[in-house]
């Protein structure tokens, strides 16, 4: 956060980009800081978010991608969908823009060690888990937790974010890796249906364990019944929210749910705490 | 001058003259159907004639437009943000009325809450503006801030609370701010302290105009509205309460509630660009749109009125209350009620949630504690 005034963006370049899928909606950036200072007091974790500035056009909230123990640069997926996310695909690598952040909370990953962790990503809302992922599978980290399973689906291989990190993950004997999509189709190797029947098949025991959960509704909606069926209580599932944001600090009042702030004690609540909220996102 | 002190009428232009040596001093004017705040005026002189400003004065803390930053389109620096500086301008606001400075009390706990949540420019203002109120001897029919945790002469928020004795007026300073701005009284204006004989009969004339006032509430039709049974109940529950189709009936979404609340905070930010330099500014927003919270996709979770008017109650009378130790986030100065076009009386939407609450079945599996 900017000490000058919590509206102010820091200033960084963006240092890569690429398209993601070939009908370009999606572009996934490297992203640093101008001021090594800022880079250094940027002190972020899995499941935060930022708001990405670009002068003229405005801001938009968009999860960080990278994991912290990657190194000062940080790594956003957009989806082109309006005025902002349009700017933000429009700029070329060294183009300045702006990040305000870190915000929000962020998965609680420091209390779930000890735990197993089931990751469910569907489509792009990945971007938080493959944080989540790379620093649960980081060598400081992944001692500290008992098995990590990652379940990830999109409608097409095409869709499929990442294929770098998680085909790696694949390799390891340490993180039981499964990716899906609704299809079948030439060349596709992994595994084909949807993430909730997936889940089904794996069966992940709720002893001991913590799901983090992210995706379209669809998506959702299927899947938290396939972990009550396997007895998961809604205090051992996180979700990560996404209503609309303008200040991200908890002032503009714009992203409640109920008495709760998306933007500052979220966007990760457990499903115990959005069973108590108004149904309001 | 630490104590209550007594004055003449006569004495408070040239009192507000000294302050506004060295501050802006607004006083109440009234043109017409309008009441608003304006820079002190000596040869206007001072009226104590009027009611409660029209519009509410968050503006002089939270103006309806705001630059927060700066920066050039074209350039080396294009891209490159610098946040407005804030102004130094000390300030009076003299005559507010106890309820507005209720109301920033409240949002104080809103735009200031902890390091990385608050707002530079309210907190800016509100540390160089010294608020002089005015109890209210004759309030009118839509007030009601004595069901909201208020009353007509009450003191919070307030640096120096004035009661208007008549051909006097008793000046009691509240906080150190008011205190210094005491000591800055000049001797001309020839002051009683109130502790003595003479003093006596004046803090006794006080008591009785602030007994009168908070009897004159208590005769209104709505009087003893309580926050009790929404309290007991958890959040889920108000919120799926059969009452709310039938308040949003008629409302057509305008957001005057909203404009004229005092305690209404909920803003925009935009980018705005005029040739090579651009600002980003924030406006006041309100829940009764739709844009407030639709995604890019179009999907958002207030799709109709119902939700939005839902959202403005639910806010100031369950939220608020559950994050900000039960203080209702309302604090009763009536203009919602005198300016809705369709005469949504948010008192008669308090009783119907207070009715309904206390016959909705217990909720014992959503209690609002768990929550927190
Ligand atoms: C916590 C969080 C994390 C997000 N992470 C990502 C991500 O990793 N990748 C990604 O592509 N998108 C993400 N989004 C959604 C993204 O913020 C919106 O798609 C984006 O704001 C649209 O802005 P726009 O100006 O292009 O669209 P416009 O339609 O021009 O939107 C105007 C305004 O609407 C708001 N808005 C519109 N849609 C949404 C939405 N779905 N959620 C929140 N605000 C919205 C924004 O405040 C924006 O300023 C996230 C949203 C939230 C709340
Ligand atoms: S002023 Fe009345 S009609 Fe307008 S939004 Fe408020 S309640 Fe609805
Ligand atoms: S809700 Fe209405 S009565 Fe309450 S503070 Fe706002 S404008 Fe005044
Ligand atoms: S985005 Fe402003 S309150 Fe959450």
């Amino acid at each position: 956060m900017n000490p000058a005034s919590p509206y102010l963006p820091l200033p960084v370049r963006l240092t890569k980009a690429r398209f993601d899928t070939p009908d370009k909606s999606l572009r996934t950036f490297g992203v640093a800081f101008e001021d090594p200072a800022h880079a250094a007091s940027f002190r972020y974790r899995p499941g935060q978010f930022a708001e990405l500035s670009v002068a003229g056009f405005g801001e938009a909230p968009i999860g960080i991608a990278s994991s912290p123990t990657e190194g000062p640069e940080l790594l956003f997926t957009v989806s082109r969908i309006g005025v902002v996310t349009s700017a933000l695909h429009a700029l070329e690598p060294g183009d300045r823009f702006g990040v305000r952040g870190p915000l929000g909370n962020g998965y609680p990953l420091a209390e779930l060690v000890g735990k197993d962790i089931v990751v469910v990503a569907g489509g792009y809302a990945v971007t938080t888990l493959r944080s989540a992922m790379v620093w649960l599978l980081d060598p400081a980290h992944r001692a500290h937790y008992g098995r990590i399973t990652f379940v990830y689906g999109a409608r097409s291989p095409e869709l499929l974010l990442y294929q770098d990190v998680w085909r790696q993950w694949m390799q390891r004997a340490d993180v039981d890796c499964r990716v899906t999509i609704d299809n079948a189709c030439q060349g596709w190797d992994c595994l084909v249906g949807f993430v909730p029947r997936v889940l089904k098949d794996l069966a992940p025991s709720p002893e001991n364990a913590a799901a983090l959960v992210c995706g379209p509704p669809a998506m959702i909606r299927f899947s938290l019944p396939v972990f009550e069926d396997l007895g998961w209580q809604p205090e051992q599932i996180f979700m990560s929210l996404e209503n609309r944001m303008k200040c991200g600090i908890g002032l503009c009042g714009r992203c409640n749910v109920g008495n709760r702030y998306v933007c500052k004690d979220g966007p990760v609540f457990t499903k115990a705490e959005l069973d108590r909220l108004p149904p309001e996102y | 001058m630490n104590d209550a002190m007594i004055f003449s009428r006569l004495d408070l232009p040239r009192i507000i003259a000294a302050w506004s040596a060295t501050r802006a001093v607004y006083v109440p004017a009234v043109s017409g159907a309008l009441t608003a705040f304006t820079l002190f005026d000596p040869e206007r002189g001072l009226s104590l004639d009027y009611g409660n400003s029209t519009l509410s004065p968050k503006p002089f803390f939270f103006p309806q437009t705001e630059c927060l930053l700066r920066f050039s389109t074209r350039g080396e620096d294009a891209g490159l943000a610098v946040a407005e500086p804030q102004g130094t301008q000390k300030r009076v606001i003299f005559g507010i009325r106890p309820c507005d400075a209720g109301a920033f009390s409240l949002l104080d706990r809103v735009f200031c809450q902890d390091k990385g949540s608050t707002d530079p420019s309210w907190a800016s203002r509100r540390a160089r503006t010294a608020l002089v109120g005015i109890g209210c001897n004759a309030p009118d029919a839509a007030c009601f801030c004595t069901s909201m945790g208020g009353g007509p002469h009450h003191a919070r928020g307030l640096d120096i609370l004035a009661t208007d004795l008549g051909d006097e007026v008793l000046l009691t300073p509240i906080t150190d701010k008011g205190r210094a701005l005491m000591a800055e009284i000049p001797a001309v204006a020839a002051a009683t302290p109130a502790r003595g004989a003479r003093g006596g009969t004046a803090l006794g004339r006080a008591e009785m105009l602030r007994i009168n006032a908070e009897a004159v509430m208590a005769r209104s039709p709505f009087s003893g509205l309580t926050l009790e049974a929404v309290a007991r109940r958890s959040q889920r529950t108000v919120h799926a309460l059969g009452i709310w189709a039938k308040i949003a009936e008629t409302c057509l979404n305008c957001g005057a509630c909203t404009f004229t609340c005092p305690t209404c905070h909920c803003f925009d930010i935009q980018d705005e660009t005029k040739g090579p330099s651009g600002r980003r500014v924030r406006n006041w927003d309100t829940c009764m749109s739709w844009l407030f919270t639709a995604h890019a996709s179009g999907h958002t979770p207030r799709p109709t009125k119902v939700e939005r008017v839902r959202q403005r109650f639910l806010h100031k009378f369950k939220y608020m209350p559950m994050n900000l130790d039960g203080r209702p986030g309302c604090v009763g100065c009536g203009r919602c009620v005198r300016q809705c076009p369709v005469n949504i009386d948010i008192r008669e939407v308090l009783r119907a949630m207070d009715v309904a609450c206390r016959a909705a079945p217990p909720s014992g599996a959503s209690r609002d504690e768990a929550v927190s």
